[in-house]
């Protein structure tokens, strides 16, 4: 089975919804804030998950080199996981899950994740609505519907520039 | 390859730049990475530096469409490396 990462639909369809300007919509910055805040956690991105690497549409929280270079390598992203399966990916302790244990991320403190895919009417997952946090930490179903409502409000969002 | 010691990020080729391409657009992928290796002024030659692929993939991520968004994909790994080789944490 070839990997939903490099189908070129769903990356024309990401081409197509302009995401990776760098100017994308202050609403998604605000919706990636909400996501963090509301799950008391110290970031939240809205990411598009390309053939070769994550690129963060909106972010709140990030410092450092993933704020300068607004993304991870492909094989980083927690992210990817989501997309491939088209489901929500979480992890408690990233220390411990045989995906995200050994990736320079936890290395550099990732402790806790939790990510929504973000799939279109066209039914492409192209990235997520994710929380991250340093201290490991479980995210009970609450948490999960709070982020399912939010990443809902973001995919309105990004339907929307297809109608301009 | 060499890798990083402790980020297992392999340094940008134009093979692998290539490569990535190739698996989305084909054939075409050639004249793509010719056309912004001209526009860069990056010669076509195997035995680029990462700064020379970057300097590719930054035109490649600001052409329209489908190449648009593989160039942004590989500026990101580029300038990921360039960052780690500046000990940007």
């Amino acid at each position: 089975m070839s990997d939903p990462l490099i189908d070129r639909e769903r990356l024309q369809e990401i081409a197509d919804l302009d995401l990776l300007g760098g100017d994308v919509d202050e609403g998604l910055d605000a919706i990636a804030r909400r996501a963090a805040t509301e799950l008391g956690l110290p970031i939240g991105l809205v990411s598009i998950v390309l053939d070769e690497a994550q690129y963060f549409a909106a972010q709140h929280g990030l410092t450092g080199m993933l704020a300068e270079t607004r993304g991870t390598p492909v094989e980083w992203a927690f992210c990817s996981h989501a997309v491939r399966a088209k489901k929500p990916f979480v992890t408690s302790d990233a220390t411990s899950h045989p995906l995200t244990r050994d990736t320079p991320l936890v290395q550099d403190g990732i402790r806790c994740y939790a990510g929504i895919p973000l799939v279109t009417s066209k039914g492409h997952a192209i990235g997520t609505l994710c929380v991250i946090g340093t201290v490991p930490r479980p995210f009970p179903d609450e948490d999960l519907a709070v982020l399912e409502d939010l990443a809902a409000q973001v995919v309105e969002r990004i339907e929307a520039r297809r109608r301009r | 390859m060499e890798t990083r010691p402790g980020t297992k990020l392999e340094p940008p080729t134009r093979t692998s730049a290539l490569e990535s391409l190739r698996r989305v657009l084909g054939e075409d992928a050639f004249d793509v990475w010719a056309s912004a290796s001209a526009e860069a002024g990056v010669a076509w030659r195997p035995d680029l530096t990462p700064e020379q692929i970057c300097a590719v993939a930054r035109v490649l991520a600001k052409r329209p469409g489908l190449v648009g968004t593989l160039g942004v994909s590989l500026r990101v790994r580029c300038e990921t490396y360039l960052a780690l080789q500046r000990g940007v944490g």
